[in-house]
């Protein structure tokens, strides 16, 4: 006897078994990665943004071990049988038949037999039902499953606690008092304009003393008040000046011009006159120069700061024209960022030492 | 396989019919019957419990008067000594004392036995049916005698009335397959009764519908039904869940039940299972059999704390709430 009906009902059976089983599995799965994204943007708020390739590894590792069980272990026919008997009040006939199936003894007794038959009977009259056997997890439990997923997409996307510990990167010195991050952070309130020039302060006197240049990566561009970091110069830009914060009674040997007026305004291009050892004497030559401008614009201080190698002239003034040319380097060797000169540095620091004052 | 399931069928009517005929003479108490003729079939032992003049008695007649049986009955009294219920030796004939001894059976030798107010019985009494119960022969003098096939002992008690009782040591109580609660009878029982009972005893109209031969091939027949593995583990994970000390005794178990059930009643369960399976007309248990066999089954079998006893707190109310959920747990 083959029993074919009950072997066929107990595969379909088992199969349906097989796809809930994964279903259920794919909704665990979906809790378990959305849950830990939403630790991973806890973290992201309230500590350092987590690297995306350790989430994503996290993620993906959780993800398959909950799923890929479920994938390999296909229900057995006794599990199939328990789930037919408990849907059609079997009364535990198809689980006694399967057992009979699998236990040589007991299909040559007269009782094993009978219960063969039994089931087969039964398995003819459940077939057209058989779709009762099906009990998939509801629609509702994946949609639930995604929430903390959307949550921590949400807190994903505000900034995370990593956010205002400095702009524009610094580079491969050691104290982070690189020029170009000092002087990238802009002022945006009167409270801590005090900081941002002793910043710079800092980052000049690190700059004189920095042997060699870094490379820096500009900051990103950004509002108004955030410096603007150009890549390179241009090589042959017309007018190319060193200019300081506008205050041209501050500086010594600073020529008061018609850009006084735009001082106050809050531009300023400072056009010291030669002197000696002033770093703008006309045959003094740069091994590196960072431009810097400095503005002061109502209560805040901005700065503006263009890296690059020069080459070129550059105008100190009415008539006044110094040969800033720098040896010309590929692009590639270029650095973004140039520490200043050490007479250009000291001079900086003279500057900012006077103009170290409350806005008004 | 059809001869079986000839004789399958046949032994499902027979035990149908039975339960008809003795429900004509014992009206109102279908249940009772139901679980009486399992516990017969099954080859265990009943005590009945419940007021006077529930029919007590006159069931365990009609029974024997039905099954074609002896009927054995034994009156207890405190002054009954295990010598009335066993038999004794008497002095007959008048040649040696060693030839005149003579062995005189009791009134347990029978096959079916009815002690009335079993607890009236003083203990030496009492125990004087362990060994005929578990091993179904006497021995006295040093000699063994074997009671007769089939042997069983139906036992009754009174619930009220226990002054100058003796209640059955554990010991004996575990002997009995099955303990059943006689309940009282509804109005329209009552209404039948009076038709059925008013001026004439209906078990001695009662012809006999079974032999012992036959008996023995009913008998025979359940202990072919099959016990598939999952409800193996499903029998034993009742038993176990009324011992408080083990991993499947539920919190209701740890806090009211001080000794549980003994591997005997596992046992009963799974005999009383596949004798209420052939009633059913299945050639295998279910979970269903289990659960119904569980109550009358287990009910003698646990001891209470003297607190829960004290809290008004039964057995059989400890049981339903296990069985309760065992069954979620098992269903199917």
């Amino acid at each position: 006897m083959t029993h074919s009906a009950l072997n066929a009902f107990l595969a379909a059976v088992r199969t349906r078994l097989w796809a809930e089983q994964i279903l259920y599995a794919v909704r665990k799965m979906i809790w378990l990665t959305s849950v830990l994204l939403l630790l991973f943007s806890g973290v992201h708020l309230f500590r350092s943004p987590p690297h995306p390739w350790l989430m994503l590894t996290v993620v993906l590792i959780a993800g398959l071990a909950v799923l890929i069980p479920a994938l390999l272990r296909r229900p057995d026919a006794a599990a199939a049988a328990r789930r037919a008997d408990r849907v059609f009040a079997g009364r535990t006939l198809l689980t006694t038949a399967e057992e009979c199936l699998r236990t040589p003894g007991w299909q040559q007794r007269a009782s094993g037999q009978i219960v063969l038959q039994q089931a087969e009977t039964a398995a003819l009259a459940w077939r057209p039902m058989l779709g009762n056997s099906w009990q998939p997890p509801r629609a509702t439990g994946f949609a639930l499953a995604t929430i903390p997923f959307f949550v921590a997409m949400l807190l994903f996307s505000l900034p995370g606690a990593g956010h205002n510990s400095g702009t524009g990167e610094t580079g491969t010195g050691e104290t982070g008092l690189h020029p170009g991050s000092a002087v990238a952070r802009p002022a945006t309130s009167p409270g801590n304009e005090r900081d941002d020039v002793e910043r710079l302060r800092e980052a000049l006197t690190a700059a004189a003393v920095q042997p060699e240049p870094g490379a820096v990566k500009t900051a990103p561009a950004d509002t108004d008040l955030r410096p603007q970091m150009g890549g390179e110069m241009p090589v042959d830009a017309p007018e190319q000046a060193v200019s300081f914060a506008a205050d041209p009674g501050a500086v010594p040997g600073f020529a008061a011009d018609s850009t006084a007026a735009e001082d106050r305004a809050g531009s300023a291009r400072s056009r010291p006159a030669s002197a000696d050892g002033d770093p703008f004497a006309p045959d003094h030559r740069f091994q590196s120069v960072t431009r810097m401008d400095i503005r002061r614009t109502g209560r805040t201080i901005s700065t503006r700061t263009d890296a690059g190698d020069y080459s070129g002239n550059t105008d100190l003034g009415p008539g006044q024209r110094v040969n800033t040319a720098l040896p010309a380097s590929p692009p590639q060797s270029r650095p973004h960022w140039t520490i200043l000169s050490p007479a250009v540095a000291a001079y900086a620091r003279n500057f900012l030492d006077r103009t170290d004052k409350p806005n008004e | 396989m059809n001869d079986l399931n000839t004789k399958l069928e046949n032994a499902a009517g027979d035990l149908a019919q039975l339960q008809a005929v003795l429900g004509d003479v014992i009206v109102g108490q279908e249940k009772l019957i139901n679980e009486l003729l399992i516990a017969i079939f099954a080859g265990g032992h009943v005590l009945l419990e419940g007021l006077p003049g529930l029919g007590k008695t006159h069931l365990a007649k009609a029974l024997a008067a039905s099954l074609g049986v002896r009927l054995g009955r034994v009156q207890c009294t405190p002054d009954l000594l295990p010598a009335d219920i066993t038999g004794s030796e008497i002095l007959r004939g008048s040649g040696t004392l060693a030839d005149s001894m003579q062995f005189r059976p009791g009134p347990i030798f029978a096959n079916l036995v009815l002690i009335d107010e079993i607890n009236r019985a003083t203990p030496r009494t009492q125990s004087a049916l362990l060994e005929a119960m578990q091993e179904r022969q006497v021995t006295y003098g040093g000699q063994h005698h074997a009671l007769p096939e089939p042997f069983w002992v139906i036992a009754t008690q009174n619930p009220i009335e226990l002054e100058g009782t003796f209640p059955l040591p554990e010991a004996q109580l575990d002997r009995f397959l099955f303990k059943l609660s006689v309940p009282y009878p509804g109005a329209e029982s009552l209404n039948r009764l009076l038709d059925v009972s008013l001026d004439r005893e209906p078990a001695d109209r009662l012809s006999e519908l079974l032999d012992v031969e036959r008996i023995n091939e009913i008998r025979a027949i359940s202990r072919e039904v099959l016990l598939a593995e999952p409800v193996r583990k499903s029998a034993v994970s009742l038993v176990l869940s009324t011992q408080p000390d083990s991993g499947h005794a539920t919190g209701v178990a740890r806090e009211h039940i001080r000794y549980g059930a003994s591997p005997r009643a596992l046992q009963a369960i799974v005999r009383a299972a596949r004798v209420r399976a052939l009633f059913e007309r299945r050639a295998h248990v279910s979970h269903e059999d289990l659960a119904a066999v569980a109550l009358p089954a287990l009910r003698h079998r646990i001891l209470l704390r003297t607190s829960s006893e004290l809290d008004g707190l039964t057995a059989g109310s400890i049981l339903r709430d296990i069985l309760t959920g065992w069954q979620q747990a098992h269903a199917g």
